[in-house]
């Protein structure tokens, strides 16, 4: 658990042209290999956060590092995964996923063995000449994953992303994302509004205030070596959820809502 | 594609029958064909004055299809331009709606003061034609997906923050993103502008209304009219139907072939 940092955010506050505040000394580490999962209401600037992170959005005041890197730019080690799918429908599943490679210069050709390799992770190989609109919406999200996975980040930033799928799919996607974290040992950010998605994917959650959003408390989930074969049915599972669940209304009912 | 062979036999046995009706009208009531002509004579004047038609149709197709892929440049040019910035929106835009509004044949009397007769012909097809281009491409660029916006962001911008690379970049962004998604809309304009270039064209060849070797099909018309010609008025106006559709058929063909993978407009109906 003595992991070293990933990326710090430290007093970092956002106030967005329009005066709303979006973030108001807001203090995280990113710890090398964690599943960290941002647990809040909607609309509490949970999508914010991964977009300062990512280097889409600059902070007001406060200051974002990674400790561990010299480099200034850090977009090439970030994957990011929208609440959409975000694909181009004009393009097959496999130029899709070279996108972020091609953008960065790299050839169709080049290229090829990474993107069937990022298919293969998330189970689409037989798939790489449809089309999105060919897809189901489990698959889509899939293929969106694997984009992310082709420039091979070492922090994969997921906003939402299981939001607009049915329960059995992103049960599926629950587990197949963790086997790819266990597989990558890629460090993941992972927004949610479900305590339930986020008590079974975590090493640790982060329970959100509303706007303007801080971190109110932190939890930690329990690490893949300690699950047993069914953890979601599991009674450990359920005793992560109430907590969670509990944390989070106590933490909630001082806040003005 | 074609499962049903009804959709194709039906239109045509209506058109036949149509024709054939015209026909036994004409012969039974002993129609003068000064004031409606036979199927048949307008079938053997189109044959034998050819040679005048031919020359006239190629005049007109000439004007049509060099003004539309004038407009195409002239559309998808301001449209880009007018995206780059609000500010440039706001005070280009106003100018293009009034020339759209404007009806062209109230402005080719001036058009012919001003330039040589060709030229105002086809100034005029080119008003006509340029605008559904640019509001239909106009449209297209303002309604990009934003997301992907953002994921070009982060993965297209150089993290060397010169100018250079970063022009590099939004050239990337354009042809990357920007051209596949505007091409619905734009082709969606250049079906209506392929419609719109005849019909300037022949508005304005109308209005020109001059003799000569260099003239198009709506002077063989205006022509014909004078002299009580009809069987060759009907002759011009079968050929100008033709290339109307013809011009129809190819952009809708060319917009189903770029658009077969991926569009909804495209694909079959019980897909």
């Amino acid at each position: 658990m003595n992991a070293s940092t990933l990326v710090s955010l430290k007093q970092v506050s956002k106030v967005f042209a329009n005066g709303v505040a979006a973030l108001d000394c807001f203090d995280l580490d990113i710890r090398e290999g964690d599943f960290l999962s941002l647990l809040g209401p909607s609309g509490c600037g949970k999508s914010t956060v991964l977009r300062l992170i990512a280097g889409l959005a600059d902070p007001t005041s406060g200051s974002i590092t990674w400790p561990s890197s010299l480099a200034k730019d850090h977009r090439s080690e970030i994957g990011f995964v929208f609440q959409d799918p975000t694909l181009m429908p004009w393009a097959n599943v496999a130029d899709n996923v070279w996108l972020p490679l091609r953008l960065r210069g790299v050839s169709r050709h080049e290229a090829k063995d990474r993107i069937a390799e990022s298919l293969a992770l998330v189970g689409l190989q037989d798939f790489a000449k449809a089309y999105p609109r060919e897809l189901s919406g489990g698959m889509r999200m899939r293929v969106s994953i694997a984009r992310a996975l082709s420039v091979k980040p070492r922090l994969l930033l997921m906003d939402e992303p299981f939001a607009a799928l049915d329960e059995i799919t992103r049960f599926r996607l629950n587990d197949d994302l963790l086997k790819l974290q266990h597989d990558l040992g890629c460090t993941i950010v992972f927004v949610t509004h479900s305590v339930y998605e986020s008590a079974y994917l975590s090493t640790r959650i982060a329970i959100l205030s509303p706007r303007p959003s801080r971190v109110l408390t932190q939890i930690e989930g329990i690490s893949s070596a300690e699950r047993g074969a069914d953890f979601r049915t599991s009674l450990a599972y359920a005793d992560l959820c109430r907590h969670v669940s509990q944390r989070l209304t106590s933490t909630l009912k001082d806040e003005r809502l | 594609m074609i499962r049903n062979p009804l959709k194709f036999i039906m239109p045509l046995a209506i058109f036949c029958a149509a024709i054939a009706a015209w026909e036994i009208y004409v012969r039974t009531a002993a129609v003068p064909a000064y004031i409606l002509p036979a199927p048949s004579l307008i079938a053997t004047t189109m044959i034998a004055d050819w040679p005048l038609l031919a020359a006239s149709l190629l005049v007109t197709l000439k004007t049509t299809l060099t003004a539309l892929v004038l407009a195409v440049i002239g559309g998808v040019g301001l449209a880009c331009i007018l995206s780059l910035s609000r500010i440039v929106e706001y005070s280009l835009y106003p100018f293009a709606v009034v020339l759209q509004v404007t009806p062209i044949i109230a402005i080719a009397p001036l058009l012919l003061i001003y330039m040589p007769q060709d030229a105002a012909v086809l100034t005029c097809a080119w008003l006509v034609a340029f605008f559904p281009i640019l509001s239909n491409t106009m449209l297209g660029l303002q309604s990009i997906d934003r997301n992907l916006l953002e994921l070009f962001r982060l993965y297209g911008v150089p993290s060397d923050p010169s100018r250079m690379s970063r022009l590099k970049a939004q050239v990337k962004a354009l042809w990357h993103l920007r051209r596949p998604s505007v091409l619905p809309a734009f082709l969606t304009g250049l079906r209506i502008a392929g419609g719109l270039s005849l019909i300037g064209a022949v508005v304005a060849e109308m209005a020109a209304g001059s003799a000569g070797a260099g003239s198009g099909l709506a002077y063989r018309i205006i022509e014909s009219q004078y002299r009580l010609n009809i069987p060759r008025l009907f002759a011009a106006l079968v050929l100008l139907a033709i290339t109307g559709v013809t011009l129809f058929l190819i952009l809708s063909l060319l917009t189903r072939f770029l658009l077969r993978h991926w569009h909804e407009s495209a694909l079959p109906q019980d897909a």
